[in-house]
């Protein structure tokens, strides 16, 4: 069985610019945010994204001028309020910005994931995104007549995740206790090319004795990247929760584009990996203290 | 006669319209005053159905299904919110499949714009190609007017909230872009209620526009006319809302939010 594990320098060679991106987590959780920090390091630019319910993610893209058009249900910053960077973006005209709600969105990761064009919906009827949406067309269903709308296959070249354990072949493993407002499988489902993170690398057999903990297969996933708080500064849900105090810094500086640029020549630009990165925004002693234990 | 604050008697006027054997579905929410309004009143008011009226009322937050009202988080951080003890945690995609089935009773929202037609705007302001303010997106909001039996809408009344036109229908109402509810063939019940702090609304005015059903207690129509960005409708002698008894604050005070969590804001 092949070994998937490269270095993160390695995995983000297959991510273009001018790709289509889709990555998974929600909101400031489980988030590839290691992997996220090396697309902008290696100035990958012009990049469409496809998210369901994303956050610091596309927002720290965004904000280093990664992105060319997102097409999501929201992008936030959970309990912390808004994303700063990508609101001014939008509000300047930088990037393009389409809306889905939660289950378009859904459809059309699904409909990438099956193979397929499309998928109907009602969710749209009488709404704004019928109105403006440029990956929607009304459509009569065959056997009732009823109007819906068809929403195109969100289909991305390279999909990026980060995953709990995960061994060499590229089996991720969830824990018993976990959040499971996700829906990394379909993301991971959706793409050409999966990349993982993941916090830990686990023995195979430990992965063998234990298969129904297994959520995205070997067979799914392109490359294995070992990324010990790979979601920093957001939270990975069982290991650790949020890092408030980064995430303060985090809001602070994306208030504008210049504060935003001295965050990233000092955490990202500034840093040659992530290793160096966690050492710079957290150190060990305080990345030890967001450890959570149930 | 018993002493409340607003936010109970806000509480209780919800909690008054859950019915028994119903699932409510809430959303996961901000901080502050955003999450008093979207998580903290519908927990405290689906926590006050159960102990009253209604012992088969259950909740959803997001993917945690029926978790233990009596063992509500200290704190909604994450590791609190991924510990709270509950019957289930599904997938967030099996989740909003049973949603836009029609298996959830009463959807909780709240927006920064509201229309006479329980239009909802969660996304832009101003033009949605150059907006003035870009929002949050549309999340579940959209699923929540669609396919919930019933919508409760909670928010502060205020001028720059209720507006004559939302700059962007995020979610459906009655009416929108001049056709009915019925003839876009929505499955779902759409807007019943408004609570606001100063009374309770529904959409049964001329043409399913948003009238006045209940007043609190000191509010006159003329405060409610300054407060909404358009004709809202209050028929003469609208009652008063209902006022909370003494069993539903020692409730409130002592075994649902005994340490101010919940309505903090």
């Amino acid at each position: 069985m092949r070994n998937k594990v490269i270095s993160a320098t390695e995995a983000v060679k297959a991510i273009k610019s001018g790709s289509t991106l889709t990555i998974g987590g929600n909101t400031i959780r489980r988030h590839p945010l290691g992997l996220v920090r090396e697309i902008i390091r290696q100035e990958i630019k012009d990049l469409t994204i496809y998210v369901w319910v994303a956050g610091i993610d596309v927002d720290l893209l965004v904000g280093a001028g990664c992105v060319r058009r997102v097409e999501a249900a929201y992008v936030g910053m959970g309990p912390l309020g808004f994303a700063p960077n990508v609101r001014r973006a939008v509000q300047e005209g930088r990037i393009e910005y389409e809306d889905f709600s939660e289950t378009s969105m859904l459809a059309r990761l699904r409909a990438a994931g099956m193979g397929l064009p499309y998928l109907p919906t009602k969710v749209l009827l009488g709404t704004g995104m019928a109105q403006y949406a440029t990956h929607a067309k009304p459509v009569t269903c065959p056997f009732t007549g009823e109007q819906l709308y068809a929403v195109s296959a969100a289909k991305a070249d390279v999909a990026i995740l980060h995953g709990y354990y995960g061994d060499v072949h590229g089996n991720i493993q969830w824990p018993m206790v976990r959040n499971t407002d996700d829906i990394d499988p379909v993301i991971a489902k959706s793409a050409d090319h999966v990349i993982f993170s993941v916090e830990q690398l686990i023995d195979p057999k430990t992965v063998m004795s234990n298969p129904t903990m297994t959520y995205i297969p070997h067979n799914w996933v392109n490359a294995v990247v070992e990324m010990p708080y790979g979601a920093h500064p957001g939270t990975c849900d069982g290991i650790y929760d949020p890092d408030s105090r980064h995430l303060e810094e985090y809001m602070e500086a994306a208030k504008s584009d210049d504060t935003f640029k001295a965050y990233l020549d000092k955490y990202v630009f500034g840093t040659k990996d992530d290793f160096e990165y966690l050492e710079q925004a957290a150190g060990l002693a305080h990345l030890l203290s967001l450890r959570v234990s149930h | 006669m018993t002493e409340y604050t607003l936010n109970e008697l806000m509480a209780v006027n919800v909690a008054r319209q859950l019915h028994d054997d119903e699932m409510g579905f809430i959303g996961v929410g901000t901080g502050g005053r955003a999450f008093t309004v979207a998580v903290g009143l519908p927990i405290v008011a689906a926590r006050l159905a159960q102990l009253t009226h209604a012992p088969n009322f259950t909740i959803q937050i997001g993917t945690i299904i029926s978790p233990d009202l009596e063992n509500i988080p200290k704190v909604f951080t994450e590791n609190h919110i991924t510990t709270w003890p509950t019957m289930a945690r599904v997938r967030a995609d099996d989740n909003l499949d049973m949603f836009v089935k029609g298996k959830v009773d009463v959807g909780f929202v709240s927006g920064p714009q509201i229309d006479q037609y329980g239009n909802i705007n969660i996304t832009v302001i101003g033009d949605y190609k150059k907006p003035k303010v870009r929002l949050v997106g549309c999340l579940a909001l959209p699923e929540h007017l669609a396919f919930a039996r019933r919508a409760f809408v909670i928010t502060d009344h205020n001028a720059r909230t209720f507006v004559e036109n939302v700059h962007f229908v995020t979610g459906v109402g009655w009416q929108a872009n001049g056709k009915s509810r019925e003839e876009y063939n929505l499955p779902g019940g759409g807007p019943v209620y408004v609570f606001t702090d100063l009374g309770v609304f529904d959409f049964n005015g001329e043409g399913h526009r948003m009238q006045a059903l209940t007043l609190h207690p000191g509010v006159t129509p003329d405060m409610v006319q300054e407060k909404t960005g358009f004709p809202v409708i209050i028929p003469p002698n609208v009652p008063t809302s209902i006022l909370p008894t003494e069993e539903e604050i020692e409730l409130i005070r002592t075994k649902i939010d005994p340490e101010n969590i919940l309505l903090k804001y």
